[in-house]
C-alpha cells in the first residue's frame, strides 16, 4: 500500500500518510495546477467597447438612415475558433422622426422581439487579416437569417480593434412588409452598416 | 511511462478519493480548489500517485468530455431576460396604432381632393356668382369638413406610446396641425356668414370678408403638413 510522492523531483517518503512540510506549503499551488487545465476557460475574449449601427432604407421621395449606439457584444475565442455576439434594443434605431421610429418598430415587431442581435462563428486566425469574410446569423423581427460571406474590414489601434463592414440586409429577409409613405413603398434593400471598436478583457 | 504525455481528464475530486491520499491531503486540496474537473498530464503521474492516475484513467470511459467555454449569450452582454422577452400587449398596441395612422395618411390624401376643388369652386361663388355655384362651393365645403374630421379622428384616437418623445418633421406636422385645424372650423363659419350676406342682397362685410383668405391660410397649412412628412428638410 505504499505510495511514491515526488516533489521537485526526490523521493520524500515512502509512507502515503507522511506529507513534507514543503509540500503541504505548496498544496494550493499544487492543486490549482491540477484543476486549471482543466476549466472551461476561453483563450481570448473581447468586449464591445463602442458601435454604430446604421440601416438605410430608400424611397422615391427621400432616404433615411436609423442609428444606433446602444448595441452590446463580446467575443470568446477557444481552441482557435472564436464566437461572437452582437445585439441590440430594436427601439434604439434612432432615424431622426419618432414617428417613423415607431412605424418601423411596429413593421418589425420589435415590441414582440425587442431585440436584433448577430451571432458569428470564425477561426481565431481570421482576426490577423485586414478583410474577414464572416457568416453570419441575424436575429431579428422574429425570424433567423444567414448572411454567408460578409466582408468586413479590421483596423487595430494599440489595444482597441476597429471592425467594419456592411450586411446586404433586405426587407424580405425578414418577412417585413415594405413600409410604405402615400402609399408608395420602400425598397427592399435595407443595408445594414455595422461599425464596431472592441476591447480586450 | 516516463515522458509519455498523453492526458486524461477527470473530476478531480476523483483524484482525491479516500484511498489514494492521506486525509489532511484531502481536506487541503477540498480547500484550495473547487474545481470540478482537470487535465492531468501523465508525467505528472508520481506527483499524484500511480494508483489514482491508473483509477483515474479507468474512469476516463464514462467521465464526459472536457467542456468547452460557453458561447457568448445576451446575459453575457448584461441584457436580463426581461429586456429580450417580447411584449403581445405593446406589439398590439403599435399595430393599432400604425393602421390607425395609415387610414390618417390615406384619408388626409383623399381629403385634399375635396378641398381643393372647393377652393376653385369658391372663385365663382363670390358678389357675381350664382346660387348654384355657391351651393356647389358650400357642398363642397361640407364633405372636405366631414372627411377633416374623420381624417383628424384617426390620429387624434391612435394610441400613444409612453415614454416615446416627439422628435423630427412630426413636430412640425402636429404644429401644422393646429393652424389648419383652427382653419377648419373658421372658415366654414366665415363662409356661412358671407353666404347669408349674399343672399340677403348685402355686399360680404365684416369679419366674414376673411372668409377667402382664412381658406387660403387652412389650405397652404394642410398642404405643408403633408409635405413636412413628406418631404426630408
Amino acid at each position: 500500500m505504499n505510495e511514491y510522492i515526488f516533489v521537485e523531483g526526490g523521493m520524500i517518503g515512502t509512507d502515503r500518510h507522511v506529507i513534507g512540510r514543503g509540500l503541504r506549503q505548496m498544496l494550493p499551488i499544487i492543486c490549482l495546477l491540477l484543476a486549471v487545465p482543466g476549466l472551461a476557460q476561453p483563450d481570448r475574449q473581447w468586449v464591445l467597447e463602442k458601435s454604430t449601427l446604421t440601416y438605410h432604407v430608400s424611397h422615391p421621395l427621400h432616404d433615411t438612415d436609423g442609428i444606433s449606439h446602444a448595441a452590446r457584444g463580446k467575443v470568446v475565442c477557444h481552441a482557435g475558433q472564436c464566437d461572437v455576439l452582437i445585439a441590440a434594443p430594436v427601439k434604439s434605431f434612432d432615424s431622426g422622426d419618432s414617428n417613423r421610429d415607431l412605424h418601423m418598430l411596429q413593421a418589425t415587431h420589435g415590441a414582440q422581439f425587442p431585440l436584433v442581435s448577430v451571432r458569428i462563428r470564425l477561426p481565431e486566425a481570421d482576426f490577423g487579416s485586414s478583410t474577414i469574410l464572416c457568416d453570419l446569423e441575424i436575429e431579428f423581427a422574429g425570424q433567423t437569417v444567414p448572411y454567408r460571406q460578409v466582408p468586413f474590414q479590421q483596423v487595430t489601434e494599440g489595444i482597441y480593434t476597429r471592425i467594419s463592414g456592411t450586411i446586404p440586409a433586405t426587407l424580405a429577409d425578414f418577412k417585413i412588409p415594405p413600409p410604405s409613405l402615400f402609399t408608395v413603398p420602400v425598397k427592399n434593400e435595407m443595408p445594414v452598416l455595422v461599425e464596431t471598436t472592441w476591447r480586450p478583457i | 511511462m516516463t515522458g509519455e504525455v498523453t492526458e486524461t481528464q477527470g473530476p478531480v475530486f476523483d483524484l482525491l478519493r479516500p484511498d489514494n491520499f492521506s486525509e489532511s491531503f484531502e481536506i487541503a486540496c477540498s480547500e484550495s480548489v473547487e474545481m470540478l474537473s482537470a487535465t492531468v498530464s501523465v508525467s505528472d503521474m508520481p506527483l499524484l500517485g500511480r494508483k489514482a492516475m491508473a483509477a483515474q484513467t479507468k474512469d476516463d470511459t464514462t467521465v464526459a468530455p472536457q467542456e468547452k467555454p460557453a458561447k457568448p449569450s445576451l446575459l453575457d452582454l448584461g441584457i436580463p431576460p426581461d429586456q429580450s422577452q417580447g411584449n403581445a400587449e405593446a406589439q398590439a398596441r403599435l399595430d393599432k396604432r400604425s393602421h390607425m395612422l395609415k387610414i390618417h395618411q390615406t384619408l388626409g390624401l383623399i381629403t385634399l381632393i375635396p378641398m381643393i376643388a372647393t377652393i376653385f369652386a369658391g372663385g365663382s361663388a363670390g358678389a357675381h356668382g350664382s346660387t348654384s355655384s355657391r351651393d356647389l362651393h358650400g357642398a363642397l365645403g361640407l364633405v372636405t369638413a366631414g372627411m377633416y374630421i374623420t381624417t383628424a379622428s384617426y390620429a387624434i384616437r391612435a394610441p400613444s406610446v409612453p415614454g416615446m418623445e416627439v422628435r423630427g418633421p412630426i413636430r412640425v406636422h402636429k404644429a401644422l396641425a393646429w393652424v389648419h385645424a383652427a382653419g377648419m372650423i373658421l372658415t366654414p363659419i366665415l363662409g356661412a356668414m358671407a353666404r347669408s350676406q349674399l343672399d340677403r342682397g348685402e355686399k360680404v362685410h365684416g369679419i366674414a370678408t376673411a372668409h377667402s383668405a382664412v381658406a387660403d391660410v387652412t389650405v397652404a397649412a394642410y398642404a405643408a403638413a403633408i409635405g413636412s412628412v413628406a418631404l426630408k428638410f
